[in-house]
């Protein structure tokens, strides 16, 4: 078999580092287009899906629907401003979630009314499935006035549909 | 996979990622604190790349997907970025070449909501601390370079002992500054570190140290180790922000991007640190088990005398520069000390960050009793008082354009309730508004009255300044800062000398940077010596009538 020279060499490897180049972009586009990438570090300790009050959109003037994607195996936990106010999980409208405790995080003179945020743990139901839509409903019956917006009516709503990449 | 199995596969790796541009580091908790690649001026000039590039980096046992900066020289991106070496008088010059690739997409956007936050991808480039020219081409801070953008040309002249004012030597650093997309950045560790090289390094005491450089960042990364590109919300917890919509996420805090890592030094050894609060929000409440830190600069600008003390304050972008003297053998932990800065929920948490490993042969190296000759403030009087207040919205329940010019900070959902809302002096950040206009060449005092319970950390660019009362009380302090962490409900006064030589448009704000990028950043125009444009209004552009 001939030998390459030095130069050649040097061309073959720009060639094959040019493909290499293509099929990473490509790659990285398809993985843009793919709905659900592989998480490198899913094995690791995992933590929550974490709603705040700005994730929700229920009651909102304008606010068109929106469903978050969860993953199976993942924890899921909503954070409310409260204290006075008191947030209470809607076990009667929410589907395919089970609490999993709650407790109030002391968090004075950060939004006006409120002292405390109240930290709500859920994990997803056994038999959820990929396709799967769910919704975690908290209220109140004494919401501040500096949430009426963000939480019109004292309802916290979050709906999301479960998916599985695997 | 085992360590071993990672390192030959992530060694096979490196061969092919290098050829694409792609970077790769390792770095496991326990290992030993890695020194960053450097660049140091040759003669009194320098010039090269800054590039961004994407890279891959193990950080304890995740594995990151981030962009890193690599000058033109070197084969492969650092995380953090490399360091710079210069001295007073050197010019130095880079092109930024920015070849970010979007990562941290939210499952199942669609391309609308992907294009939304085409932003987080563009980017620029500050000199943090260095008192250089703000203006086009300079330390430029409203330049935006975007990905595949042409290469865009930045140059600075340091000042040099021909000013009367040189630049003082210490720590100092470079990251992007692109208004609306600086913390993403930051907590994809997009960060680097300046030495200035000068007379402090002559102290025998100190000439004789060793000296590590080491960089501190957060970074805030998913479960694909990649950092969430979309809105985000303070949360109470571990992890201090959520993303909307909602992913999981984690918050590292590393040194010289490893988790952990071991600093050696042996019994009687004098080291010198110095260190980077790089991280966009954390603050960093230093304290090193069994010893004292004898701070010799603060933000670059060195001390008269070493001043020892048990801990050492940092908030964002802040410098602390000390001395550490090994004690006993044995291991030290240093920790990042819980510490109680506003955010929602309370403290953040405590952190071991790093240990320290005194062991080895006896040494008996002294700490110096004296430095150098600090700059002074000059003897000039006061021209103009002012007062800033900082106030922040985090209960996403205010419409955009509650506040003046809040249009260009919108809402989530098309709701037009944006997440949060911070501003100076009951505005948002605006482009064509000249909030201040200075002189050059003068002397003023600002008063800083922060409103909220978040400590917004202040800094200013080009001019250090000193801080003369907490609260209305005076202090006698000759510290030089960049950045001041101002109490919660409380007010700082500080004292500022805009140096003659240096003019142009430039800005201020709250270095807690998701603050920052959602509007608590002003404008102010240094005008030459001898002008006078205190009555001008906000939209006069120049300094003049």
């Amino acid at each position: 078999m001939q030998r390459l020279t030095r130069t050649q060499l040097r061309r073959v490897g720009g060639i094959v580092a040019a493909i290499a180049l293509v099929v990473l972009v490509v790659t990285d586009t398809l993985s843009a287009e793919t709905q659900y990438p592989h998480w490198n570090n899913d094995t690791l300790d995992k933590r929550p899906y974490i709603f705040t009050q700005q994730n929700n959109v229920e009651g909102r003037e304008g606010a068109p629907p929106h469903t978050q994607k969860v993953r199976i195996g993942y924890p899921l936990q909503v954070q409310l401003p409260g204290n006075p106010a008191v947030w209470t999980f809607d076990a009667g409208v929410s589907t395919l979630v089970e609490p999993r405790g709650w407790t109030m995080v002391f968090s004075p003179d950060r939004i006006p009314g409120t002292q405390s945020i109240f930290v709500f743990d859920f994990v997803l139901s056994p038999d959820a499935a990929h396709g799967d839509e769910g919704v975690i409903v908290l209220t109140t019956s004494d919401l501040p006035e500096a949430l009426d917006m963000v939480l019109p009516q004292g309802v916290f709503a979050v709906k999301f549909q479960v998916i599985d990449p695997k | 996979m085992d360590r071993r199995t990672f390192m030959q596969r992530a060694a096979a790796a490196t061969v092919g990622a290098q050829a694409l541009g792609v970077s790769t580091a390792m770095a496991q908790t326990g290992d030993a604190l890695r020194s960053l690649p450097e660049l140091r001026a040759n003669g009194t000039h320098l010039s090269t790349d800054l590039i961004i590039e994407m890279g891959v980096f193990q950080v304890g046992k995740r594995t990151i997907k981030v962009p890193a900066y690599r000058f033109a020289d070197m084969e492969a991106g650092s995380l953090p970025g490399p360091t710079l070496r210069i001295k007073p008088g050197d010019t130095f010059e880079w092109n930024l070449i920015n070849r970010m690739v979007p990562n941290g997409i939210p499952d199942g956007a669609t391309k609308e909501e992907i294009a939304a936050f085409n932003q987080l991808e563009f980017t620029n480039v500050h000199t943090h601390g260095l008192q250089v020219s703000p203006k086009p081409g300079g330390d430029n801070v409203y330049q935006q370079v975007g990905p595949g953008d042409p290469p865009q040309p930045y140059r600075y002249a340091v000042p040099g002992p021909e000013t009367g004012r040189p630049q003082p030597a210490g720590l100092y650093w470079y990251h992007p500054h692109r208004h609306g997309s600086t913390t993403h950045q930051a907590w994809q560790g997009l960060s680097g570190a300046i030495v200035v090289e000068g007379d402090i390094d002559q102290v025998p005491e100190i000439a004789r140290a060793k000296e590590r450089v080491i960089v501190m960042n957060a970074l805030l990364v998913n479960p694909a180790g990649e950092v969430p590109r979309a809105m985000i919300a303070p949360n109470a917890g571990f992890s201090p922000f959520t993303s909307i919509p909602s992913m999981p996420t984690d918050i590292i805090l590393t040194l010289n991007g490893q988790l952990q890592p071991v600093i050696d030094i042996q019994p009687g050894e004098v080291q010198r640190w110095r260190m980077l609060a790089a991280a966009p929000h954390r603050f960093y409440w230093l304290d090193l088990e069994g010893h004292d830190f004898y701070q010799i600069a603060q933000d670059g600008i060195p001390f008269a005398t070493p001043k020892p003390v048990k801990r050492i304050l940092m908030a964002p972008g802040n410098r602390a520069e000390f001395l550490i003297k090994g004690s006993q053998p044995g291991t030290y932990k240093l920790r990042a000390v819980e510490y109680e800065q506003g955010h929602p929920g309370g403290a953040r948490p405590g952190w071991v960050i790093g240990t320290m490993e005194v062991g080895g042969e006896i040494k008996s190296d002294p700490v110096p009793t004296t430095l150098v000759e600090p700059p002074t403030m000059p003897d000039l009087p006061v021209v103009q008082k002012r007062t800033v207040t900082f106030k922040g919205e985090i209960s996403g329940n205010l419409a955009k354009g509650a506040f003046v010019d809040g249009s260009d900070h919108g809402g989530q959902h098309g709701t037009g309730l944006p997440p949060v809302q911070f501003y100076l002096d009951g505005k948002v950040f605006a482009l064509d508004r000249i909030d201040q206009h200075v002189v050059a060449g003068t002397v003023e005092e600002w008063t800083l009255v922060n409103e909220d319970v978040f400590q917004h950390p202040f800094h200013i660019h080009v001019n250090p300044f000193q801080v003369v009362k907490i609260n209305g009380q005076p202090i006698y302090d000759d510290t030089w800062w960049d950045v001041i962490a101002l109490p919660s409900k409380g007010q700082i006064t500080v004292r500022m000398y805009f140096r003659p030589d240096v003019d142009g448009k430039t800005v201020y704000h709250c270095h807690i940077l998701p603050h920052e990028d959602n509007g608590m950043m002003a404008n102010m125009l240094i005008c030459p010596p001898g002008s006078d444009p205190y009555e001008l209004p906000e939209d006069n552009q120049t300094c003049s009538a």
